[in-house]
């Protein structure tokens, strides 16, 4: 087992690689000289003197070629020095630190929404396949499949904030206001979970062993408790896993949307003003997350059921 | 294109299937009719549309409905329902280039990588890569860097969208490629290239139909998310992002200008997702997963 | 089964409720939401919203009117030689920090002001003095009439000695009715009031400003109750709180004035003329009428009229777009291949119009500019983007037209404005307004007024440079400024300043 961790995590080497490259690469084509964004920031003027330029494009290497450019660029991402944003001339590294909780607050909440509404639905939809509950789910699901997230937080301001007054519009003063935008970005998760669920429900209550349960005349509710939940959920789970970093780099415009301070807000910012520093950090910290998430998912599986080796290559 | 997708799946005739369609899936056929319907909006707009959309006329600004103007306009004088069907363009030309693109360039590194074990590994670590970023991220940065405009939009799109088809044609091209009609063809002398496009390719659309229908949806969403925020199809060209973008400060005074485009985009989504899930259910019946 | 459902359902539930509990209680915290946030919490690197929050004063205040009242000091007069300024400070002032505020601390304090701000970077002090605790005086090399105007911005506020020893700014320590407690930036700052405040003591137990860039998110947040007053806002918001129980719009003229700025260094707006034409291609009074709904009024020159600097002679340019065409015909643009859009020389008249959402009435207005140019056979590009990126756009040239809206009092003299909207040594470098445009006149004209101290006679150099700035035209004018504040019935006493100096928040007391 421990080998095939160490061949899991070796294997992400490259790729981590690979993306430091491409956001090294973003640095390149886009123009505007870094030393001079970094001095921006360091001197507190738009326009540093000429001779500093000079001696800053000579610390970061930028008079040398490709390779020992990004060498000296990989040797300070490593060191903690990501540049400085070129709006709010900060250090790029405090930004993220500052981003960061925020954004995993949102999506973490997001997920727990589709735990704790959607799959309660879809097992209750997947017990009486065909019921009221299960064409009312369907239905919702198809809906929520089909709302671009955005337009779903802009109704939901309209009902939960304008209206009923209960929930707050925008900003970030506690954790009532990731209600409304966790509620927003969960929904394409949620609607997935749901049928998710409730088709594991339905074939698991069709497998031999839980027929043959019933017919024995055991309770169908214990079953359903003891066995048939256990069985049906871990793929429901796994799949929500996967969809984590889905989440975690999909809150842009929600977070743009109600002007909360985390991840996506910082990128979108970022690209709309060509903030090259910053788009670096965050495309590193949003890729990473992926990795990280699909080597815990590849490792639970491995823990879960060692016959995945071979679909592993 | 999409008469081979039925093909490729049975041996019944295209009438056939044609009319099990139509009694088994109402909801394929309303998806397709949704869809159909989209498709001709945008194509004949300057037909349908009452007026030209970017046409101000100061004086008649926020008119109520009325049957010179079906659904008022906006805060420039400007017909509200001609923005939305002319919006219908930039989305559906940008969403379907871009799925064209990300669909050839995903069949190709997926057939070379299922076929071909020497490139295998280099093009499924390609393949991880570009995995490893949200799709959004990757798009956001682009268009970021471009600049707005259609042809980085549908690049930006793009760029980051192959990945998932590559893996999805590469795994059945493996499983297509060791079944015994492809061993017999290769048997007779068959040369790689013809097995490829004569055997193994019609036998991988059809799961690649399916998730270009989806893209297609969400390619659609994530063109109104860059419009939305600014930096999609730059104002005035109508575009159902910018105009809920614009139709956000006015939700109070002129809904209909985002509530059009709202439902729309919804309109468009979710035939997609019905034909999708449809196909899905066509190819494989036995299969109840994540059916919606 | 129900059982373990039910302990699903009511577990959400249970988490629900508790995270809608923490909203907040009324309290006696007064909330403000306006588009702005401080790019540090140094003041003398940036003034404007720590002195509009009140939590530094300055030596010289400004009334209703415009015109200076003592601040900090209480009378100044300058010398017979016109070089030496000499301040004298109020009694019994203290710093939030408990220490006196002297002459010695005013001084340190306006030195270190001097090396951060650029504010200064056109005031010719030499130097300094503080012969007694409550004397300051302060030395030109060249006479200056504007001096005192200059002793009103937030960049000269007095910071106590012990906060500028910190060296970079993280805490500003004022003497203004309100104490720096926190700054998130890009989000909020936090004070709370100040009990020992040598003038009025505030009635709400602090403030948090919230920074909110979006216009409609700070009016459903002014809706929901998060924030109490919602700072600036566009017509179409505007419009639907007058009719609405239980809050008030109110208006305020101020001395700002929306501008196009053209970039007179590349591209087709070196040509003067067809800077003129474009004056005479846009409708003012349609831009008044129907994007601002009717608030504000065509703008002739930089100042409005009812202020004492305006060259009322000037009239704004009507809307011709005939003239317009025929001026650029004249300067060589015509339509040659019939498609619609001008071209010269094989190149189309396409150019980008760059602005910001954060003054909300911007990007519509430049949508209505893009339709007016349309019409003379000019097509325009807008390109919107956040106010520091699109400054930071503007100082590179990436732009053809700037729309924006330019403060003109926030030093309340003219010379400000003058130099560095006007100026070559003002134009040449980062700002606002005219870009890479100068004109030897009007350089002249502008360091002649800054010695002269007669009002009048000052008045009358000016009025020439207006003159000159818009036949010239580097810049075209074109609405006057009405700021439009609204705020809860919770909330008693607000009333807004006309050079936006402060928002008077010791003034306002909630219920």
């Amino acid at each position: 087992m421990k080998r095939f961790i160490l061949l899991r995590l070796f294997q992400t080497i490259p790729v981590l690689i690979s993306i430091t490259f491409i956001a090294f690469l973003l640095m390149m084509v886009t123009p505007g000289d870094p030393a001079e964004i970094n001095l921006r920031a360091m001197m507190n003027t738009e326009s540093p003197p000429k001779e500093a330029i000079e001696q800053m494009r000579m610390e970061m290497d930028l008079d040398k070629p490709w390779y020992i450019q990004y060498y000296s660029w990989l040797s300070r991402v490593l060191h903690g020095d990501l540049g400085y944003s070129y709006q709010t001339r900060k250090s790029t590294v405090e930004e993220i630190l500052r981003a960061f909780p925020v954004t995993f607050l949102l999506s973490s909440i997001a997920m727990l929404f589709s735990i704790i509404i959607a799959i309660p639905i879809g097992i209750l939809a997947g017990i009486h396949p065909n019921g009221k509950l299960d064409h009312l789910s369907r239905g919702i699901s198809i809906i929520g499949l089909s709302i671009p997230d955005f337009f779903l937080g802009i109704l939901g301001i309209l009902i939960f904030s304008i209206t009923l007054k209960i929930l707050p519009v925008a900003g970030y003063k506690g954790p009532e206001y990731l209600i409304l935008p966790a509620f927003a970005l969960s929904i394409s998760l949620f609607a997935v979970t749901m049928r998710l669920m409730r088709t594991s429900m339905a074939e698991v209550l069709e497998q031999e062993y839980i027929r043959t349960a019933i017919s024995k005349g055991l309770d169908r509710g214990t079953i359903i408790r003891r066995h048939a939940l256990k069985n049906a959920i871990v793929p429901v789970l796994t799949y929500m896993g996967t969809q984590y970093g889905w989440l975690f780099g999909g809150a842009m415009i929600i977070e743009s949307l109600f002007a909360l301070p985390g991840m996506g807000r910082l990128f979108v910012d970022a690209a709309a003003s060509r903030d090259i520093m910053v788009m670096q950090a965050c495309i590193m910290v949003f890729a990473i997350i992926f990795i990280i998430i699909n080597l815990c998912i590849d490792i639970s599986y491995y823990l879960l059921d060692p016959r995945m080796r071979d679909t592993h290559e | 294109m999409s008469s081979t997708v039925y093909i490729p799946i049975s041996d019944q005739g295209f009438c056939a299937l044609g009319m099990r369609v139509l009694k088994k899936r109402p909801l394929l056929v309303f998806g397709l009719i949704i869809l159909i319907l989209m498709c001709l909006m945008a194509v004949f707009a300057p037909y349908i549309a009452p007026h030209d959309p970017y046409e101000q006329s100061l004086e008649n600004r926020f008119l109520p409905p009325s049957t010179e103007y079906p659904l008022g306009t906006d805060q420039f004088g400007r017909c509200v329902l001609s923005r939305a069907i002319y919006g219908s363009q930039p989305s559906l030309i940008i969403a379907v280039v871009s799925t064209i693109l990300v669909v050839i360039i995903g069949l190709l590194v997926g057939l070379c990588a299922g076929y071909y074990r020497r490139v295998d590994g280099l093009l499924m670590r390609i393949t991880d890569i570009m995995l490893a970023f949200p799709s959004m991220v990757v798009t956001l940065a682009l268009v970021g860097i471009m600049g707005p405009g259609v042809p980085s939009i549908i690049l930006a799109l793009a760029l980051p969208g192959w990945a998932k088809y590559a893996r999805v044609v590469r795994s059945s091209t493996m499983s297509i490629k060791n079944r015994g009609f492809v061993e017999s063809a290769r048997a007779l002398g068959a040369k790689n290239r013809y097995i490829l496009f004569r055997h193994i390719l019609p036998n991988v659309l059809a799961p690649v139909m399916e998730i270009a229908t989806l893209g297609l949806g969400s390619k659609i969403i994530m063109i109104a998310g860059l419009g939305f925020l600014g930096l999609g199809i730059q104002v005035p060209t109508p575009e159902w992002g910018n105009i809920l973008n614009q139709g956000l400060p006015l939700l109070y005074k002129a809904p209909l200008i985002a509530l059009s485009a709202g439902a729309l985009i919804m309109a468009f989504v979710l035939a997609t997702n019905l034909i999708g899930s449809e196909i899905r259910d066509l190819m494989d019946p036995m299969s109840d997963s994540v059916k919606i | 089964m129900d059982k373990g459902k039910l302990k699903f359902i009511l577990l959400g539930l249970l988490l629900l409720i508790s995270l809608t509990s923490f909203t907040a209680a009324s309290s006696n915290i007064l909330n403000v939401g306006g588009p702005w946030s401080p790019k540090t919490t140094d003041p003398h690197i940036d003034g404007y919203s720590y002195q509009r929050l009140g939590i530094i004063d300055t030596l010289v205040d400004v009334d209703q009117d415009a015109a200076l009242i003592p601040g900090l000091a209480t009378n100044w007069q300058v010398s017979g030689d016109q070089l030496t300024w000499t301040f004298t400070l109020r009694d019994g002032v203290v710093f939030h920090d408990k220490t006196p505020f002297t002459a010695a601390a005013m001084k340190k304090s306006l030195e270190d002001s001097l090396v951060k701000s650029k504010t200064f970077a056109n005031v010719p002090i030499k130097e300094i003095k503080a012969p007694s605790d409550n004397i300051l005086e302060i030395v030109l090399s060249t006479p200056f009439s504007g001096l005192p105007a200059f002793m009103a911005k937030g960049e000269s506020g007095a910071l106590s000695p012990d906060c500028i020893d910190q060296g970079d700014i993280t805490r500003p320590i004022g003497t203004g009715p309100f104490i720096f407690e926190s700054f998130t930036p890009k989000e909020e700052i936090r004070t709370v009031k100040n009990p020992n405040y040598w003038g009025k003591v505030p009635s709400v137990d602090g403030v948090v400003y919230t920074s909110i860039p979006d216009a409609v998110t700070r009016s459903m947040m002014l809706q929901s109750g998060e924030i109490d007053i919602s700072l600036i806002n566009p017509p179409e918001v505007t419009e639907k709180f007058q009719s609405m129980a239980g809050f008030t719009v109110k208006d305020q003229p101020i001395h700002r004035v929306r501008i196009m700025a053209y970039n007179c260094e590349e591209g087709p707006f070196t040509d003067k003329l067809v800077r003129q034409a474009i004056n005479y291609a846009i409708d003012r009074q349609a831009l008044v009428t129907y994007v601002m709904e009717g608030v504000g009024s065509p703008a002739a020159s930089t100042f409005p009229p009812e202020f004492f600097w305006a060259n009322k002679d000037l009239q704004p340019f009507p809307y011709n777009p005939d003239q317009a065409k025929s001026l650029l015909t004249q300067a060589g643009w015509t339509d040659s291949n019939n498609d619609g859009i001008l071209d010269k020389n094989g190149e189309k008249f396409s150019i980008t119009l760059l602005t910001y959402p954060e003054r909300a009435e911007l990007p519509p207005m430049a949508e209505v500019i893009q339709d007016q140019l349309k019409k003379v056979g000019i097509e325009v590009e807008i390109v919107v983007v956040d106010v520091d990126s699109s400054n930071a756009r503007r100082n590179k040239g990436d732009f053809d037209i700037y729309l924006l809206g330019r403060g003109l009092l926030f030093t309340p003299d003219p010379d400000e404005v003058m130099m560095t909207d006007y100026h070559s040594s003002g134009t040449s470098g980062d700002g606002w307004c005219a870009y890479r445009w100068s004109n030897p006149e009007v350089d002249e004209l502008i360091e002649k007024a800054r010695g002269i101290i007669d009002p009048s006679a000052r008045k009358s150099l000016y009025d020439r440079v207006q003159e000159i700035v818009v036949d010239e035209a580097p810049v075209s004018y074109l609405n006057y400024y009405v700021n439009q504040d609204i705020y809860s019935d919770r909330v008693k006493g607000y009333r807004m300043h006309p050079t936006e100096l402060s928002y008077h928040l010791e003034e306002v007391s909630l219920s």
